[in-house]
Parts: structure tokens; C-alpha cells; sequence
């Protein structure tokens, strides 16, 4: 894993369900969730959006490494 | 009928080309090449245009040619450069306008024997006709990236980080260049509409345009 000089300022979120598409009525009804992370180096210039779009699944095994990292931290903090 | 030279300039300019004259000089120099092998390399010529084999494999059967008749690698390169010069000077003018009577007295005025005249009728009146006009327009003039593909998604946002209850439609376009670049971006149903009035305004548009006079194709 590298080490950016970026660090994580604000994540911002929208929770969707998808109501048509040009691809195949496959995936009406189907949940989303549109982050995005907003970083920024270290001297607070050069601010960089980054847009991500995942599905219910790939939300929930986020939230598990997530609260993963979590339990870590609590035991050393 | 008056003739064709008095009201349409021949298809290969107001002076011979010299890579064209060279080309049936060097043909009158290998007399002995047998027909066969001219055919070949008109073939080859067509080939070339339409970019079916590589480079290297035509530059393969060149060189087996001059091994094969004896003669040197130049000439043989001057003659098939005719041959591409000829294909290509031919498929500049508009389809309708160059009649292959014109096309081949043309080629009598450029010195070309008979057979020859023959085999270059055959091709650019040929089968492949159509796919040689598509070829010079579509590939050998320079263009931007064009779209390939174009698909959107219409969500309805539920809840953001700062609203809850907040049903709102969500329009996302993806289009997919020719370049291999992927634009995913929002779209907000104002600017939607906005580009529904305008794609319906181009199109009238390109329908009057149709329409003017001017811009139709004149036949001789």
C-alpha cells in the first residue's frame, strides 16, 4: 500500500434507487449509493474530488473493512 | 456528342503525374513481365488502398516479385506506386462524375496498354466499389474522436449526507469516444431539456439544409 501526501477532508454521499436505464430493464429497483471523497495534501492546497458509485453489496463490505480499521484503533487509541 | 475533353478536365489533373509517367516508363522497360504479374500488382494496388494487408507482407510479395522476373526492387516500387497514384487520383472525383468511357480515355491519353486499362475498369467499376469510395472518406482525411456508445441511467435520489427525504431524479449520461476515453457526468432536467430543444432544432436544421439547391449533387 503507498502513502499519498493526500488526506481524506469530507465525504459526501446520495442514496438512489434506480428507476430506468438505457441497458436492459435488468436493473430497476436496484439500490446505489454515490460517494464522493473529497482529499486534499498536506498544505491544504490542491484539493481532488473523488467520485465513486457503488452498489448495496459492494456498501456493505466498505462498512465491514471500515469497522474492521475501527476495532484496531480503539484497542490502541 | 461532344467530346468528354471539352467540358471535363481529365481525372488525373492538367498534367500528367510524374510518378504515373514514370510508372509506364519503367512498364515499357520491363516488356518481358508477363500480364499475370501486372494483374497481381493491380490487385495489390487495390489492397493497399483498402488497407487489408500490412505493410510488411505486400513489401514481402513485392520483393518476391522482383526475385522472381529478375528485375530490381526499384522498378518494381515505381510501378506498383503508379498503380496506388492511378486507384487514387481516380476515387478523388464525386462517384457520379467519373463514367468509365471518361475513365478509360484517360487512361489511353496516360500511354497505358489495353489490358492494363482493362484490369483498372474492373476494379474501380468492380465489386469492391463501393468499399473503395468508404475507404478514401472515411479513413484517409483527418477527424476527431467520434461516439461510440452512449448510455444513461435515471435514478431517484432518496436521501444525501445533508437532506433526508429528498425524492429528486438523478439523470447520469456515459459516453464512450472512439479515443477510449469513458465521460460519465450528471445531467440536471433542466439542461436535459435543454438538449432535447436543441438536438430537435439540429435536426429540422439538417433537413432544411437538405432541401437547398446548391448543396445538391450535379450530374454532367
Amino acid at each position: 500500500m503507498t502513502t499519498s501526501n493526500q488526506q481524506l477532508v469530507d465525504l459526501d454521499w446520495k442514496f438512489a434507487i434506480n428507476v430506468a436505464s438505457s441497458e436492459s430493464d435488468a436493473n430497476t429497483g436496484a439500490a446505489r449509493l454515490y460517494l464522493k471523497l473529497t482529499t486534499t495534501s498536506n498544505n491544504g492546497t490542491n484539493r481532488t474530488d473523488i467520485p465513486l458509485s457503488v452498489t448495496l453489496e459492494q456498501f456493505y463490505a466498505l462498512v465491514h473493512q471500515l469497522e474492521k480499521a475501527k476495532l484496531e484503533m480503539d484497542v490502541y487509541a | 456528342m461532344p467530346d468528354h475533353r471539352s467540358y471535363q478536365d481529365p481525372f488525373y489533373g492538367w498534367t500528367t503525374p510524374k510518378a504515373i509517367s514514370l510508372c509506364v516508363q519503367t512498364l515499357k522497360e520491363c516488356s518481358a513481365l508477363p500480364f499475370e504479374v501486372i494483374q497481381k500488382m493491380i490487385a495489390l494496388s487495390e489492397t493497399q488502398i483498402l488497407n487489408e494487408q500490412t505493410s510488411t507482407s505486400m513489401l514481402d510479395i513485392l520483393w518476391k516479385i522482383a526475385k522472381k522476373y529478375s528485375i530490381s526492387i526499384d522498378q518494381v516500387m515505381l510501378i506498383f506506386n503508379g498503380f496506388v497514384h492511378v486507384l487514387r487520383l481516380a476515387l478523388k472525383p464525386p462517384a457520379a462524375f467519373l463514367k468509365p468511357d471518361i475513365f478509360k480515355d484517360d487512361l489511353r491519353d496516360l500511354k497505358f496498354s489495353e489490358q492494363i486499362i482493362g484490369e483498372f475498369h474492373n476494379i474501380l467499376f468492380g465489386t469492391k466499389r463501393d468499399q473503395l469510395y468508404l475507404a478514401i472518406q472515411e479513413r484517409d482525411r483527418p477527424r476527431l474522436p467520434s461516439l461510440q456508445t452512449f448510455d444513461w441511467n435515471l435514478d431517484v435520489t432518496l436521501t444525501t449526507a445533508s437532506l433526508s427525504r429528498c425524492i429528486e431524479p438523478l439523470l447520469l449520461f456515459q459516453f464512450r469516444t472512439s479515443d477510449n476515453r469513458n465521460l460519465t457526468f450528471e445531467v440536471s432536467i433542466k439542461k436535459f431539456n435543454e438538449l432535447r430543444y436543441k438536438t430537435a432544432l439540429i435536426l429540422k436544421e439538417m433537413e432544411d439544409v437538405d432541401g437547398k439547391q446548391a448543396l445538391k449533387l450535379l450530374e454532367t
